[in-house]
């Protein structure tokens, strides 16, 4: 994401502006997209949690001071948005339903297998995938956005202490993991 | 390599491979296209707004994750905008005596509603991790021209019927939601914390309760014309109309409810027979479903009755006289 001003743009977009908001979206895509990837539980609510958190960004673009990082403030957004994307599963019960939207199911399957043809490449998503959703925002904000524990500690409006205590737990629970794997491709190279 | 070396390297090595699907795009920019309209629409309306608020009776949604686990599909069906199935799973079974006490103190919160309003009530015996379900004191417009320019003026074409099954059944008033399930649609982890407190100093097992407002579900709309014989027996007509995007709506049952599919003619619909019901007079419900495509909206046309004395024959003769 460029560090740009973006405040201008933010105005515009909430003013209905298009074209702010288009500009707005392809700056931030991707790395919205990779950030939302990481912190989920589950790949397939990815697209749609991308969905919702551009439309919240339309809500809350007033909330937003010049003074801070947009980047900070926009991860912020994005963390609450993974955080609250079951709640927002509305269901019924009744029989009990539970109703998701999709613009367009044809280009959702598509992303999905975009996605999932990703997803095969990578070792360390499943890894992350098993971490508690509050384990796995340490370890994305610090190894992947380079935040430190006082960042994050700010970020997610928690003490310095949880974060560090966070950390160590996820770290923990990642080396298993790995070692699990390691242990996995040295007994397959076993000839008997 | 240390892990932290590892994690920071495999962030790194997957940026370059993890974008952003192109497909995503016009999604994305076509929902920023419906907030930016459905603001000023709600921007321009909020004076005129048609009539004074018609609720639904009380519609319990639950927020439950994870339901598809341990699920079995019964049936999928689907129009161009709507997919529709129904799963059975066993965690939706209750005792009769954890029922009871559930549909008491929902009985109890409604008969303390006025007229229009919605409640959540706190109800962990049902779900421990979501127990929020709501009840509502509806406002039923009895007179059948004023109901039908009612919906008319929220877009909704459908024909409200003046009689069902050869005139066997009159209307008796029509109300937007649905009697026996269905609508909330509010941030609920803050409120179940806060009513999770309350009903720990509640010793005498009072129901927890708050009312809510404008917690209509978006982008749905659903409406409920209920038919009297002169027996007494109800039949409730109830409409859901999805419009403009594509759905997927997920039903799950109970292991212990009844479900079959029905054909008549040719047309295809779904019976499902709950003895369960928390909305319902005495907890028997039965319901006939069907999905019909019309001027580009999907819409799930149900059957639905309280009454002791209505046979899933009848449900089906009077679909067959609809269709």
């Amino acid at each position: 994401m460029k560090n740009t001003d973006w405040s201008p743009w933010l105005i515009r977009m909430s003013q209905g502006d298009k074209e702010a908001f288009q500009t707005i979206y392809e700056q931030t895509k991707d790395h919205t997209y990779r950030l939302i990837y990481y912190l989920s539980s589950s790949k397939e609510d990815v697209a749609d949690i991308v969905s919702e958190v551009y439309i919240e960004l339309l809500k809350s673009a007033h909330k937003y001071k010049p003074e801070q990082p947009f980047s900070s403030w926009f991860n912020g957004l994005i963390v609450r948005q993974v955080r609250s994307w079951k709640r927002k599963n509305w269901r019924l019960y009744r029989i009990v339903e539970k109703v998701k939207l999709f613009t367009d199911l044809t280009v959702d399957r598509r992303a999905e297998i975009e996605l999932s043809s990703v997803s095969n490449q990578m070792e360390l998503y499943p890894i992350l995938r098993k971490l508690p959703l509050k384990a796995r925002e340490i370890i994305v904000l610090k190894y992947y956005q380079d935040y430190t524990f006082e960042d994050i500690a700010v970020l997610l409006d928690i003490p310095l202490g949880t974060v560090k205590s966070r950390h160590f737990y996820a770290l923990k629970q990642m080396r298993r993991q790995f070692e699990l794997i390691d242990d996995r491709k040295e007994s397959e190279n076993y000839v008997y | 390599m240390s892990i932290e070396k590892q994690l920071n390297e495999a962030f790194k090595h997957n940026e370059s491979s993890l974008q952003c699907p192109p497909s995503l795009d016009s999604r994305i920019i076509a929902e920023y296209d419906k907030a930016v309209m459905a603001r000023r629409r709600s921007v321009t309306m909020f004076k005129k707004r048609p009539l004074p608020k018609v609720v639904m009776i009380a519609l319990v949604f639950v927020l439950l994750c994870g339901f598809a686990y341990g699920s079995k599909l019964l049936m999928s069906d689907s129009t161009s905008k709507l997919s529709y199935e129904i799963y059975s799973n066993k965690a939706f079974h209750f005792s009769d005596e954890t029922i009871e006490m559930a549909r008491s103190k929902l009985s109890e919160v409604k008969s303390r509603l006025e007229l229009g309003e919605t409640a959540v009530v706190y109800l962990p015996e049902l779900s421990k991790d979501y127990p929020l379900f709501a009840v509502e004191n509806p406002t039923y417009v009895d007179d059948l021209q004023q109901w039908q320019s009612i919906i008319a003026e929220q877009g909704v074409i459908e024909n409200v019927p003046r009689t069902i099954f050869n005139g066997l059944y009159h209307f008796k008033g029509g109300t937007e939601g649905n009697p026996f399930y269905a609508s909330i649609n509010i941030s609920q982890k803050e409120l179940i914390e806060e009513m999770k407190a309350e009903s720990k100093n509640n010793t005498n097992n009072e129901p927890v309760w708050r009312i809510v407002n404008d917690a209509k579900i978006p982008d749905v709309s659903l409406y409920s014309q209920v038919y009297q014989a002169e027996n007494g027996e109800t039949i409730h007509l109830s409409w859901q109309i999805y419009s403009d995007w594509t759905f997927k709506v997920e039903s799950y049952l109970s292991s212990e409810e009844q479900y079959e599919e029905v054909n008549v003619e040719g047309k295809k619909a779904h019976y499902i027979k709950n003895n369960q019901a928390l909305l319902a007079k005495d907890g028997l419900l039965q319901i006939l479903t069907w999905m019909v495509e019309k001027n580009g909206d999907s819409i799930i046309y149900s059957l639905e009755s309280d009454s002791p004395g209505i046979t899933k024959e009848r449900l089906v003769e009077i679909f067959k006289s609809m269709n």
